[in-house]
């Protein structure tokens, strides 16, 4: 909480800070400090505790000087780098804690050591000489950060249920946010579902003047290169076997268990097979399948694990478990979130947390390699579509790879609006289809990387792990493996009906062509688990449409609203999205 | 003289455009084939440039000299105003009513260029550019320019801002506007940073328009990236040793045409700063001459880097965007992928920056000899 022209009851202020971390203590069960200068900023902090365990690595945590105080969420993988380049200019350091490395770096380098982070985190760091508050977001989105302006104060969280649990906030639903989700199953930041509160943009950095104003920068900006000097498969697997090595190994420092997810996929298993092979770590891995479902993932995932010797546990989803998460999800989704994998990702969490503090996960494989299916055929099913400029390309990628509810069908919903929302939102991405030499596949990995990634994949990864205190951490947001992956050319992210094959052929060295052929099925919870339970899920998509016409804002588009809730159950992708903002909406207990 | 040229270019070849370019490990383009290319696109005949190409000087340029160009930018931003200096003003004011007299109704787009000759002993001799303006005739190189824009962006109109009296009037035509100016020889790129808001502030800039160097090709239509939605957009390019933002290529959208002028009255402004700057001055000599465009509008862009054509930032009220050079203002380098050359056609704009300008000379060779009796 940070008031740039000060309060007069400093305890309004430290009070604030408590509620908002007792509504994220699920985040950080091993602790909780606070902090405040007792007039312009106070700063709170939930603790799970994996790296210097002691009372060292506590925060809020000032530097010596007592300029600086930050409370940080994450970690930084590339903190002993760091300090080593820190003491040999000098610095010490009284913990082994990477929170102390990076109140250092930027009371050495300011701004810039941004740039020089290899992590997950989201930071605030007040400044009380300058008397600002700089907040901070990693490169790739995994780990989230919201603000909003309340008066004369700023309130700055992790979740965005903290800060809408400030009592006389007055929140309502965000138009346009309502127009991103329906159209995309997730709310894109900068917007949050909620008006008047932000998310800070991936790889960006935001300064709060103590005059109150704001100065947002990037400090990372993921790209594919153009024209990238050709280089062969095996070349490209070796490179990214050292680079995916280094970044396994950075995210191995830990002190508490590790685990890692494991599916029948490409990613999880380079990334385990990396870790047994190449560094000779014994991780123990865990998948999930679903009680009766026709196929899932499970049987994949013991094969590989069976073939790099790794310890491995299975947790089979049951029916009774699943459907008695489904009908409180409401409240473990911070935000609205319309993925199916949210609840599965949720329960295996929380079998996971049993055993580990710490899990890794190959998250980020398909935006950075071309993974997901619907980028198979893609070009030619929108030339044939007569779909040849950027942002016809655009449209037809999100209207029919990509259905949730059409812009056409929120047009009831948003009359006014919704054609300049819609140019507006393909015009910030139309440049993909206009890059030189880049194939579909590639373009549409570069839009998910910068859209559905930090939107919907790291948003439900990071609220359903961190809901059980369990944190993930993915090797493929290694800045080196990153630019790795955006030096590829177009031949090595698809190669005729090949997804991924730099990644597939390098997991081919570890294991047999069985293993490497399983077919990707998802995590999502399956379809046909949804109609043999149809009952339910009918009932809980009535009960959220329910909740929706109780609100002012659907209320005020009640027709709108019914057609919508005619159209979503012909697709399973609008019925979950819709059942999920109900409950969403229902368990906030807010008056939207 | 083809070949002595050559030689020249391969003794002085900057170094910076070479620094970049990853350690190549399999068909790297050779300086020769980027000239074949470019003078095949050019000139629209095919063009084969052979010869013995020299080492790269991979040094030249005097590296050890070079000062990070996150600082040289940083200082720059920070000298970032608002305030015109009056001389300025002054100037501004008295360049736009030629810009009012030349207005041409229209339908496309408007094109700016601005061209003077350099005295004839000039010389660019800069720690990252070494460049003789006399071994290119320009009234050539705008001829192709004029040409490829009628080709590419129709109905466009094309306005040559030059100095008055100049031989460029030669170019004059229902859809080529010359514009003369009193410019000051000695300090062009200052004069073509007050000529470009002279411009947003007549009536000629009714229209969507884009802002090119003399050397820079137009190679697909420009009118869809005003689609994109900005006021102002400019290129950017990721080199350690370059300025992120070029200056030679600019799209200024004409929907908020205020918004326009106020970014390109912070720029000049800027620019006032800048060229008195005892640092700035020490390191680049005088920048009203040369360099100082560029690093005015990097100095207002400093905010947004890293640049990414998927962000929106906002400059003096103007919402701006950036679009990468690697497709918008594209400047092939010997040592990057083959391929690049042979993506010619996907680049909005192709930039024949210093040595690649030689291939003017060979596309009108090679014309030459493609003539009859030639």
């Amino acid at each position: 909480m940070f008031a740039p022209a000060g309060v007069a009851d400093a305890e309004l202020l430290r009070a604030a800070v408590a509620r908002l971390a007792e509504a994220q203590r699920h985040r950080g069960p091993d602790g909780e400090g606070a902090w405040s200068d007792g007039r312009h900023c106070a700063l709170g902090h939930r603790r799970l505790a994996v790296i210097d365990l002691s009372p060292g690595g506590r925060q809020p945590m000032s530097d010596a000087s007592g300029r600086y105080t930050i409370s940080f969420n994450g970690e930084i993988y590339n903190f002993r780098e760091l300090r080593a380049e820190l003491e040999a200019a000098g610095q010490r350091f009284r913990s082994r804690s990477d929170t102390e490395v990076l109140l250092a770096a930027y009371a050495k380098w300011g701004e810039a050591a941004f740039a020089r982070l290899d992590g997950m985190f989201a930071l605030a760091l007040y400044d009380g000489v300058e008397r600002c508050l700089v907040l901070a977001r990693d490169r790739a989105g995994e780990k989230p950060l919201f603000y909003a302006r309340l008066g004369e104060r700023y309130v700055v969280a992790s979740e965005l249920r903290a800060i809408a649990s400030l009592p006389d906030a007055p929140f309502e639903l965000d138009a346009r946010a309502v127009f991103d989700y329906l159209a995309l199953r997730y709310v894109h930041a900068p917007r949050t579902i909620l008006r008047g509160v932000r998310a800070l943009e991936p790889g960006t950095m935001l300064r709060i003047g103590a005059d109150g104003s704001l100065r947002q920068r990037p400090y990372y900006a993921f790209d594919r290169v153009v024209d990238p000097l050709p280089r062969s498969p095996e070349e490209a697997g070796a490179a990214l076997e050292d680079a995916l090595a280094g970044a396994i190994e950075r995210r191995l420092i830990a002190d508490v268990p590790l685990g890692a997810f494991l599916s029948g996929g490409i990613d999880s298993g380079l990334v385990c097979a990396v870790a047994a092979r190449r560094l000779g770590r014994e991780l123990r891995t865990f998948c999930a399948g679903f009680a009766g479902a026709e196929e899932d993932e499970t049987a994949a995932a013991r094969r590989t694990a069976e073939a790099l010797g790794l310890p491995h546990r299975q947790y089979v989803i049951s029916s009774d478990d699943l459907l008695a998460t489904v009908r409180s999800f409401g409240d473990c989704l911070d935000e609205p979130n319309g993925d199916r994998s949210c609840v599965p990702v949720y329960l295996l969490a929380r079998e996971m947390r049993r055993e580990v503090t710490v899990a890794l996960s190959g998250d980020g494989g398909d935006e950075l390699f071309c993974g997901y299916g619907r980028y198979l055929g893609f070009e030619a099913s929108r030339r044939a579509a007569g779909a040849h400029d950027a942002f016809a390309a655009l449209a037809h990628y999100f209207e029919r790879a990509l259905p949730v509810f059409a812009p056409t069908r929120l047009a009831g919903l948003f009359p006014e609006e919704h054609a300049a929302w819609r140019d507006e939102f393909l015009a910030a991405y139309a440049p993909v289809f206009m890059r030189a030499s880049w194939s579909d596949a590639q373009r549409l990995s570069v839009l998910d990387f910068h859209t559905y990634l930090p939107g919907a994949v790291l948003a439900k990864v990071d609220r359903m792990s961190m809901r059980h205190a369990l944190e993930v951490r993915t090797p493929f947001f290694d800045p080196g493996v990153m630019q790795l992956a955006a030096s590829l050319e177009p031949g090595l992210c698809t190669a005729g009906a090949e997804l991924k094959p730099v990644l597939r052929r390098l997991l081919g060295r570890y294991l047999d062509e069985r293993t490497l052929e399983a077919r990707k099925i998802g995590f999502g919870m399956p379809s046909s688990f949804m109609q043999a339970h149809r009952g339910v899920f009918e009932d809980l998509f009535r009960a959220s449409c329910e909740v929706l016409r109780g609100t002012a804002f659907f209320g005020a588009r009640r027709a709108a609203l019914e057609q919508l809730a005619a159209d979503a159950p012909g697709n399973i992708n609008s019925l979950w999205a819709l059942t999920a903002l109900g409950m969403w909406v229902g368990s906030t207990g807010l008056k939207l | 003289m083809l070949l002595k040229l050559l030689k020249a270019l391969f003794a002085r070849r900057p170094a910076a455009a070479l620094a970049a370019a990853p350690a190549p490990r399999a068909q790297p383009v050779s300086q020769l084939a980027v000239l074949s290319k470019l003078a095949s696109l050019a000139g629209g005949l095919p063009v084969t440039v052979s010869g013995k190409e020299r080492p790269a000087e991979r040094d030249a340029g005097g590296a050890s000299a070079e000062l990070p160009m996150t600082e040289i930018i940083a200082r720059a931003s920070a000298l970032a105003s608002d305030a015109l200096e009056p001389a300025s003003e002054a100037r501004a004011s008295a360049f736009t009513p030629a810009f009012a007299r030349a207005a041409r109704p229209g339908r496309g787009l408007n094109v700016l260029v601005f061209h003077v000759d350099l005295p004839g002993d000039a010389t660019l001799n800069y720690v990252d550019v070494k460049f003789n303006p006399r071994h290119f005739d320009y009234l050539e190189i705008l001829r192709r320019f004029i040409g490829r824009i009628r080709a590419h962006c129709s109905g466009a109109t094309v306005y040559v801002v030059t100095a008055a009296g100049s031989r460029y009037g030669a170019l004059a035509a229902p859809d080529v506007a010359p514009v003369e100016l009193p410019i000051d020889g000695t300090q062009p790129m200052y004069d073509r940073a007050t000529a470009l808001l002279a411009y947003a502030r007549s009536p000629a800039f009714d229209r969507d328009t884009v802002f090119l160097d003399s050397d820079a090709l137009v190679n697909r239509p420009l009118e869809e990236v005003f689609a994109l939605g900005f006021d102002v957009c400019m290129t950017y390019r990721e080199h350690e040793r370059l300025m992120p933002v070029n200056e030679g290529v600019m799209f200024l959208a004409s929907r908020r045409p205020q918004a326009v002028v106020r970014f390109l009255e912070r720029r000049l402004a800027t620019y006032d700063r800048i060229a008195a700057d005892p640092f700035i001055t020490g390191y680049y000599g005088d920048v009203r001459r040369w360099r100082g465009g560029q690093l005015s509008l990097n100095a207002l862009a400093a905010g947004d880097m890293p640049c990414s054509p998927y962000r929106r930032g906002e400059i003096a009220g103007a919402a701006v965007r950036f679009l990468p050079c690697d497709t918008f203002n594209f400047a092939v380098a010997e040592g990057e992928a083959a391929s690049a050359v042979d993506r010619l056609d996907q680049r909005y704009v192709v930039h024949f920056k210093g040595w690649r300008k030689y291939a003017f000379g060979l596309a009108a060779q090679a014309e030459r000899a493609a003539a009859p009796g030639g």
